[in-house]
């Protein structure tokens, strides 16, 4: 009986001692790992990494979703200085946060006869590599822009009925606005919630950077700022005037949403324009394909795609400035593959790679990005092109994820009534400085702070609105 | 009359008590038949309002979730063949030496008196204390520097500390259930401890052992926070690999609903072989005491 149990107990281990074995799992020398939130452009890059002449070397993903667990992924692996992937695409704003740990890039734009940075927009490059600010120094390439835009419904904006009753209300012809005025004026015209038709519709919810990089396109575009870079002050900023005017026009549109969408993130705004639920929505130009597409949107061929409005600010001048979106791609310098990488990206750069790639997704390159060939080849890139001047962004601070967690909850809280905006931004600019202040930053406060905080910083304000397309 | 009236209340009674269980089940349920609906859904079905009991069935969320069809060479769909592997591997594995290891603790704390014993029973449990969170990158410079990132033997290590406080604790409780007297009579009669331990205590708690089985067997089989940093692309599991379903349209819910499905089935056969056992250890306590 005892001998029985012995053999029982031995055949137990040794049937776990091979699991044990079969599960250590092997690695390829010449696999080039990525990360990169799963989506349509990493499937891009996977199918078109495919065709790469080097049969010895594999591109392989290692896909994570949209949002906090992709920048966690990165930032964890840098933390412990580990190889367990080569290259990654972050968000622009995490370039400040992540250059410490990537390849310096002007070393192989030195050394390489093709990947130079003239080969890129120069704003593009800057945008989603340099760090600091203006030091020429470079981190990432711009691999997949974005930018924010406006989609709204032809079939409503080019109805008869509506264009008459809309001047009968207003005075003025419905048209795409081209400010934030405007653009409250259109929402409340077809806010209908009998018909289950609402104006307007954004994100404002908590997750990652939804409700800020929203917020924050209003704010740039009523002259607000969400720091002083020269002298590192946030109050004064953030909660100035003109950045509160920004932040309510921001909060008034939710009066024109959809119930609850105060709390949306991209996904439920795509559904409202997919299902026609909405007149206009602000959405990221990455979906542009996907909103166009009949076989997943019920209005595919109702929706035109424009560029944001701007606003007309308390100085009486008139910007339009809105969040940047997409990613650029840098190097672990902890990998042990710079030769491959550097191989790699010399060939996935050139235009052939790349007109397959902005088929799908938005390109960095020079040249596709100026082709007429990409330019008409759907019915937004034209307007992405004319996007691209407008862009803004986040502090390009290491301390980013903290400013923006601190920012995200107060605008969060103003978008779902339990906050004033004053209240909200007063109380983010606080936060936002004592980070700083606990990161060694030297706050050098001056002696007032500017109603119009854009007019001393990065002036964009014109005495007119300028129309775009 | 009196006896008409009770009938009546009885009825109303057994009537009620049927409508509870009626909204219980549904409850439970309910979620379970709806992500069965919603895996069959295009998107543009999935968010149709009033919503749709009757539709065409897409089957493009299941071709992601097995890497198949339209799906095949897209690197984002699902594709949870190499993951699910990952997952029963870790599961399997993590929970049965987390038990065997948690058994023997557990037999040891109820049995014996040792020193520190309150503060060895107070460690075992503390492991579950902490947030993941707290101990992420510690364990991922550790498992880097021993080469165990994106490995399934590092899962299974994780899986094991992850339970074996809990299984302890589980199984000193059945233990304690067990009269002393059965090992004293065994021994009494020439009996080594280790043949009174295998051959009568242990066929007395083995509802204990499947019951504690179950749950780290739901814990290692959801675990998310570790696997989600300590694998990149050989080793990940199942809950990581369905948590990246995205794509054009954003959040790819036909897929992660398909996912789902998958997600839950082996869950069911696991508790569907135990059940017997389950449920004996469920009541183990309760029929020691009466």
């Amino acid at each position: 009986m005892e001998h029985a149990f012995r053999k029982r107990l031995w055949t137990s281990a040794a049937a776990v001692s091979a699991v044990l074995a079969v599960s250590t799992a092997s690695a390829h020398a010449t696999d080039l790992t990525f990360v990169w939130h799963a989506g349509t452009c990493a499937d891009a890059l996977v199918d078109i990494a495919k065709d790469y002449p080097d049969k010895s070397v594999n591109i392989v993903p290692a896909l994570v979703p949209y949002g906090p667990q992709w920048h966690d992924k990165i930032a964890s692996e840098f933390a412990i200085q580990g190889d367990a992937f080569d290259f990654a695409m972050w968000d622009s704003q995490s370039t400040a946060e992540f250059a410490q740990h990537a390849v310096k890039l002007n070393d192989i734009f030195d050394k390489s006869d093709y990947l130079k940075a003239d080969i890129f927009p120069p704003a593009s490059l800057s945008r989603y590599g340099e760090f600091p600010d203006g030091s020429g120094e470079f981190f990432g390439l711009p691999a997949n822009q974005d930018a924010y835009g406006l989609t709204y419904r032809k079939d409503l904006f080019e109805d008869p009925k509506e264009m008459e009753a809309f001047k009968a209300k207003y005075g003025r012809d419905l048209a795409v606005p081209q400010t934030y005025q405007e653009a409250r004026d259109v929402a409340e015209f077809f806010t209908r919630p009998d018909q289950g038709l609402y104006g307007w519709a954004q994100m404002g919810g908590r997750d990652y950077d939804f409700a800020t990089t929203a917020s924050n396109s209003y704010l740039w575009s009523f002259g607000g700022e969400l720091y002083n870079p020269d002298t590192m002050e946030v109050k004064g900023y953030l909660d100035s005037p003109a950045s509160v005017d920004g932040v309510q026009a921001y909060v008034d549109m939710f009066k024109f949403g959809p119930p609850g969408s105060a709390n949306w993130g991209f996904d439920e705004v795509n559904t409202a324009i997919q299902q026609g639920q909405v007149a206009m929505a602000m959405q990221w130009f990455y979906f542009n394909g996907s909103n166009a597409d009949p076989k997943v949107s019920k209005f595919a061929d109702k929706v035109g795609f424009a560029v944001l409005p701007g606003a007309v600010g308390r100085d009486g001048k008139f910007r339009r400035q809105f969040s940047v979106g997409g990613q650029g791609m840098g190097i672990n310098k902890y990998s042990k593959k710079l030769p491959e990488l550097t191989k790699f990206m010399e060939w996935y750069f050139q235009p052939e790679q790349q007109k397959r790639y902005a088929a799908v997704c938005q390109t960095g390159l020079k040249t596709v990005l100026e082709s007429p060939d990409w330019q008409n080849l759907n019915s937004y890139n034209r307007q992405f092109s004319t996007a691209l001047q407008y862009l803004n962004d986040y502090w390009h601070l290491p301390e980013y994820p903290v400013l923006l967690d601190e920012l995200q909850q107060e605008i969060s809280s103003a978008a779902a009534g339990t906050k004033t905006v004053q209240e909200a931004l007063s109380a983010a600019a606080a936060k936002n400085e004592r980070t700083l202040e606990r990161a060694g930053y030297e706050i050098k406060r001056g002696d007032s702070t500017p109603e119009v905080p854009d007019q001393m910083i990065s002036p964009v304000g014109v005495d007119a609105v300028v129309p775009v397309e | 009359m009196t006896h008409a009236r009770t009938s009546t209340i009885d009825l109303a009674g057994r009537w009620l008590v049927l409508g509870l269980l009626l909204v219980y089940t549904i409850y439970n349920v309910g979620p379970i038949f709806w992500l069965l609906l919603s895996s069959f859904k295009s998107r543009m079905d999935l968010f149709t309002m009033p919503p749709k009991l009757f539709f065409t069935p897409d089957l493009s969320g299941y071709q992601s979730v097995f890497g198949v069809g339209a799906a095949k060479d897209s690197a984002s769909a699902i594709g949870v063949f190499d993951s699910l592997v990952n997952s029963v591997i870790v599961s399997v594995a993590g929970t049965s030496l987390a038990v065997f290891f948690g058994t023997l603790a557990g037999y040891v704390c109820s049995r014996f008196n040792f020193i520190g014993k309150g503060d060895f029973m107070f460690f075992v449990l503390s492991t579950r204390m902490l947030p993941p969170v707290a101990v992420l990158v510690f364990y991922h410079l550790m498992f880097a520097r021993l080469g165990l990132a994106d490995t399934r033997f590092g899962l299974i290590l994780v899986s094991i500390f992850a339970n074996v406080g809990l299984a302890t604790w589980i199984m000193k409780g059945f233990f304690d259930g067990v009269p002393k007297e059965v090992e004293q009579i065994a021994i009494v009669n020439g009996y080594t401890r280790m043949y009174a331990f295998t051959r009568l205590v242990l066929p007395m708690v083995k509802g204990g052992i499947a019951a504690t089985a179950g749950f780290c067997f739901i814990f290692a089989w959801n675990e998310f926070a570790f696997a989600s940093i300590l694998t990149t692309t050989q080793a990940k599991t199942l809950p990581v690999k369905i948590s990246a379903a995205s794509g054009a349209t954003g959040i790819e819910w036909t897929q992660i609903c398909a996912a789902g499905v998958v997600l839950i089935i082996p869950v069911l056969i696991f508790f569907y072989l135990i059940r017997k056992h389950l449920l004996m250890g469920m009541t183990f306590g309760v029929l020691g005491r009466s």
